[in-house]
Formats: C-alpha cells, structure tokens, sequence
C-alpha cells in the first residue's frame, strides 16, 4: 500500500457547534410500533434520549384535538444542552385506534450555542427549526439523522429597535408580573392566554439571554407531572387543574383576569421598573436587544446596575452642566464586572466628558459676555 | 407492602418514596397516592399484578375484560372496586366495545394511567380474600423501559412489588410470521430476570401467566397454548423452560369477529369489533390465585 496516497482523516466536526435533532411519533417499523424515538442524529446521548421520552407528548396529549394542533416546549436537560419539542398531530396513528398520531420534531444544542446564535431565545431556535420539523413530518427516512448546522447569519430584527414587538399584545403589567415570579425561580400556570407563543415573546424579551435556557415552558400540551416545566400555558378550567397545581406547587395565573403581582421585595424590581417605563415608552425592542447581550450579567445587582446606565445614558444629553458634574461624581468610581456593563460605563463617563467639553466653552463665553 | 402513613407523611406503595399526606400523585413515580391511603385503611397487604406487553397487544381490553368479569362475581370470585377511578378502566373499556370500537391507546404519560384496585373475594370451603392493584400500563412505556432501564422507574418498581405478573403476547402476530412478539417477550423476561437479582442458575420464582392474546385468529392456539408457544414463539417458549419456576400458557380472545372500515380521506383501514366473544379471561388469573394461595 502506498501510504503517501492515503488522505489525511479529516477531523470530525465537534458536537458542540452542532444541533442535533430527533423524531418521537409513533410509526410501525420491522423492529418496533407505537410512540418512541423512531429518529436521531448521532451525537444525543441514551441518557438525553430517555428524558426526551419522559417528556415528549404521547397519544392524545396536545390540547387541541384537531389537525392543526401545534404545541412548543423548551428545557433544559440534564445534561446541561437545550432541548426544544415542537409537536403537532400528522395524520391517522398507526394502531388505528382513534385520534390523531403526534408528532414530535426535537432540536437540542449546547447552552453556548444556544447562548451565541440565538440569545436564548427558543421562539428564535423553533423559527430555524421550522424547516426541519416540516421535512420530518413528510417523511422520516431511517432511524439516523443529520445534526444541523447552526445558522450563518442570524437575523432577527434590527438591534436597537425602538418600536414595540409586532407580536406584543399583553399588557407590560401583566408580563413583568410573571417575568417577576420566574426571575424568582416561581413556577406559573397559565390560563386563558389566547397567543401563548406573544406572551412568550415578551416575557423574554424582558428576560436577560443568560436566564432564558433556566426558564423551562411548554403550551399547546395537556397538563402532565412529566412536564411540570416553570412556565406553563394551558387551556383548561382552573376546576380541572386543582390536582396539578396541589401537587407541582405552580402558581395559577388567569391572564384575562387581574394581572398577576409582582413578588413582594422583589431583587429584580429597579431592572423590572426600568423595563416597564421603556415598554411604556413604545421601546420594548431597546430592552429586548439590551436582554440578548446580557449573556453574564444575570444577578439582580448587576441588572440594576444596567438599568441605571442606560437611563443615565439618556438623561445625561439633557441635563446642565451641573448635572452633568453630579453625574461624573456618581459613576467616577463604580465599577462593573460584566462586559454590557462595562462598554455601558465607558459609554457613560464619555459621553459625560463630550458634553461637559462642549458644554464650558459656552459657559465661558456667556460668562464674558454678561 | 403495606404502605405507612403518618401525620406528616405518607409512603408510596409502589416506590415507598414519602409524599406529603395533601398530594395526588407520589413526586416520585407518579403513582396515585390513593392506593396508599385506601391500604392503609385496609390494613392488609394488597395483591400487586402487573400486566406486561408490546404496543397493540391488547393490555387494555383484557384487563378491562377481567375486571369487569371479575366485578359481575364469575365463578367464585367476587370484586368490589375500592375507589370510584378503579372503575374508569371497565368502564372505558366496555362503554367503547359497545359502540364496536376499541379503547383509545394508552398514553405514555404517568399520571394519565389507569389504577384499578378491587377486593376480590374467592368463595369455596376456606374463603381467600386478595386485594388486587393493578395499573393498565402503555406498552411503549415498558419497550422504552426495557430497550433504556430507568426511563420510567415505576416498571422496575412495579415488578420488585408484583406478586405475579401477566405476560401478554401477541398470537395472532406471530401465528402470521412475525418475530416481533416473540424478540419481545424475550426482552420482557430478560428484564424481569434482570430486575430479580436473582443468582446465576436461579429461576424467576414471581408466578407469570402468558397469555396469548388475539387467539381468534388462530383458534388452534386454543386447543394447546403451550404447543403453540413453543412452535411460533419459540423464543419464548425456552426462556421460560429455562429461567421461569412458575409459568403457564394460556389463550384468550375478546372479539367475537371483526369488520375492517376504510377512511374515505386517506384510505387507512380501521378494524371494527362488531361483537365480543369473551374466551379465557379468566383463566389466567384463576391460575394466579391458586398460586397465590398456595
């Protein structure tokens, strides 16, 4: 054999740039019928494949009962990778009993590139892995799969935006109540919320990217012990759920009714209020682009401390001289550890700096000329 | 296995896990605490008997079967549900036989299983009482617990409780060619044997009941169960020649015949139970009492 014509093995790709996917539905098979994992790529370990089996819906389990059923969760696995379920009913199940097959898509990824391509946004995850759920439910060829490759350039609205999302529809009272109880690590049941997926939406958008894997949450799913996530939607009568919500301890909250309250001394609160006045300010998209960046910075203080720059970010262009003076004294010497905080205080002593240049000259010479 | 309850706590019977007395289910194995607190009440060590097999073999409709039989007093035995959900099982089961439709299929999720527990009574010289708790377990929660032990614990802990078990095996199945009934009730005493700990050469002393369900479609498997084991699922037949102390075959059979209906819209064929023809239910759990009561 000549050995200068044997290729180099090519390094194989590393896992954690990966995201991989499976199928759980119930088809026949040579080997095996009824609902299991009849897909995967390769890198999902037997310890993830069990708990996807824990926790993927089984027959009968999505809310609605008709075919346009559709049903999201994300969590956190044991493991420590992201996993997302995205289900919907795909025709007739295989047994012929009545009622429609579910079909479960699964992506899963590492928390760092959950983190660095999406923000810890799951809306953002599901909305790249609409393709593959789509191609998975025409057909699943073989029991192998490929991982797919995170996206190239992600795009998901303009940073910085000052417009409100599109998708808000929830009162800001309402949403930072519940964001209040998750920041708190207080599971919630809701109900009667019509658009799930925007409550979602805006709840993470108040939401710092580095808690968002944390904050486990499933709607379109019928209540289940085996999916007694964080943040759950359900629309079930609260007469129905007496048993669940004993057991799981959530806390019930009825989005048509009266907002639910924010947690009493809540740590959160200066980052919550600061969210609050900018949602009311038609600025909602500032502070979801803030929350992407803000990967470290998840404990209370250091949220406060962002709030605080950015609004003195702002006032500092309208304030006087002295103003000015009182804020340069205030930030001289904080600090900050995480690195949003500070490219915000640099920001901050600049700016503080311009303006007090540009602003003594003037003084001076109205100085001289009175 | 009697369960214990205190004020502040009350122990699961299935995983003796203890659980907050106010709570449903048990946190850990998603079991109704109900049992345990109906046990408790009792004061009498109640009969485990766990019903095992594949996705479609028809787990639910025989148990459904049973106890209803069991419940309308056949032969000897008389059985008094002890809590209103025991019922749901009969009753889902006969309410869609009825309408010539069979039950929905289980699904996987724990907390949506069907527990029935019955006092059953076994009249004759020496009156036998056994307190039957029994779970309808979703055949895709046992194939995923035996293919990856621990995906759902409460089979392991089932089957360390189980004071029999009930096998059941598709006949019709392999009467037709597959070996799909037969590679799993392999894997199924493979794992009960696994989950005995018993030593190397120690047989399976838990008495098991086989039952070959389906067996209208091959009325033969009725004249000689056991011959019929060992010619079409042989597999099966010499594991448990090998590692069971206690074991028996059986045939049994719900449908009396079947009609099959075609969905205009996409074709899909759905069989339709047009009568039942009831034929050895009951024979397997006789066989289990009498080894229980030995």
């Amino acid at each position: 054999m000549d050995r200068q014509a044997v290729a180099p093995l090519r390094r194989p790709p590393v896992t954690a740039d990966l995201i991989e996917q499976a199928v759980f539905t119930s088809i026949r098979s040579p080997m095996a019928r009824g609902y299991r994992i009849v897909a995967a790529s390769r890198g999902i370990t037997d310890d993830e494949k069990r708990e996807i089996v824990q926790r993927a819906p089984s027959h009968g389990n999505l809310e609605q009962e008709g075919p346009e059923a559709e049903a999201l969760a994300g969590f956190l696995l044991r493991s420590g990778r992201y996993c997302l379920l995205q289900a919907r009913h795909a025709g007739r199940e295989s047994s012929n009993r009545g009622g429609l097959r579910v079909h479960t898509h699964v992506v899963m990824l590492s928390r760092e590139l959950f983190l660095r391509e999406f923000a810890g946004n799951p809306l953002r995850l599901a909305i790249f892995a609409a393709p593959a759920l789509e191609e998975s439910v025409q057909r699943v060829e073989g029991p192998l799969l490929a991982a797919l490759a995170p996206p190239e350039t992600p795009e998901w609205g303009e940073p910085g935006a000052t417009e409100c999302s599109a998708n808000s529809i929830s009162a800001p009272g309402a949403v930072l109540g519940l964001a209040s109880a998750l920041l708190n690590r207080e599971a919630v049941l809701v109900i009667n919320a019509s658009a799930a997926a925007a409550v979602l939406q805006d709840v993470f958008a108040v939401t710092p990217a580095g808690l968002r894997p944390e904050i486990g949450f499933a709607f379109g799913l019928k209540p289940s012990v085996q999916r007694s996530l964080p943040l759950l939607f359900h629309d079930a009568e609260p007469r129905g759920l007496e048993g669940f919500l004993r057991d799981q301890g959530h806390r019930l909250v009825d989005w048509s009714g009266e907002a639910a309250q924010r947690i009493a001394s809540d740590p959160y609160a200066p980052w919550l209020d600061f969210a609050q006045r900018r949602w009311e300010q038609g600025r909602l998209g500032e502070v979801r682009a803030l929350c992407d960046r803000l990967e470290e910075e998840i404990a209370p203080e250091a949220l406060a401390l962002d709030a605080a720059l950015a609004v003195d970010l702002e006032a500092l262009e309208e304030v006087d001289a002295a103003g000015l003076e009182q804020l340069r004294t205030k930030w001289s010497t904080a600090t900050a550890t995480g690195p949003v905080s500070r490219a915000l205080l640099v920001s901050v002593r600049e700016r503080i700096e311009a303006r007090l240049a540009a602003i003594t000259p003037e003084v001076e010479a109205d100085a001289q000329s009175s | 296995m009697a369960a214990t309850a205190t004020a502040t706590q009350l122990d699961c019977m299935i995983c003796d896990t203890p659980n907050a007395p106010g709570h449903l289910l048990c946190q850990q194995c998603y079991a109704p605490l109900e049992l345990a607190r109906v046990t408790t009440e009792q004061g009498r060590e109640p009969c485990l008997v766990t019903v095992l097999g594949d996705s479609n073999v028809g787990k639910t409709v025989y148990l459904g079967f049973l106890l209803d039989m069991l419940s309308q007093h056949v032969k000897q035995f008389e059985a008094t549900p002890r809590s209103a959900h025991s019922v749901d099982l009969p009753q889902n089961v006969i309410s869609h036989m009825a309408w010539r439709m069979f039950p929905p299929k289980t699904p996987i999720e724990a907390d949506q299983w069907n527990w029935s527990y019955f006092e059953i009574c076994r009249r004759g010289r020496n009156k036998r009482w056994i307190d039957l708790v029994t779970p309808d377990l979703p055949g895709e929660a046992i194939a995923a617990e035996v293919a990856s032990p621990s995906t759902f614990r409460i089979i392991q802990s089932l089957l360390a409780k189980s004071q029999a078990l009930m096998l059941l095996v598709d006949a019709a199945l392999a009467a037709h060619g597959s070996a799909q009934p037969d590679f799993f009730a392999l894997k199924m005493l493979s794992y009960i044997e696994a989950c005995s700990g018993g030593r190397r050469g120690q047989r399976i002393q838990t008495p098991i009941a086989i039952v070959l369900t389906k067996a209208d479609y091959v009325p033969q498997c009725f004249d000689d169960p056991p011959q019929f084991a060992k010619a079409n699922l042989n597999r099966l037949w010499h594991m448990v020649g090998n590692r069971c102390a206690n074991a028996a075959f059986f045939a049994s059979s719900v449908v009396g015949s079947l009609g099959f209906a075609t969905h205009a819209e996409d074709q899909s064929v759905t069989p339709v139970p047009l009568h039942t023809a009831l034929r050895g239910i009951l024979e397997p759990f006789e066989w289990i009492a009498r080894q229980l009561h030995r």
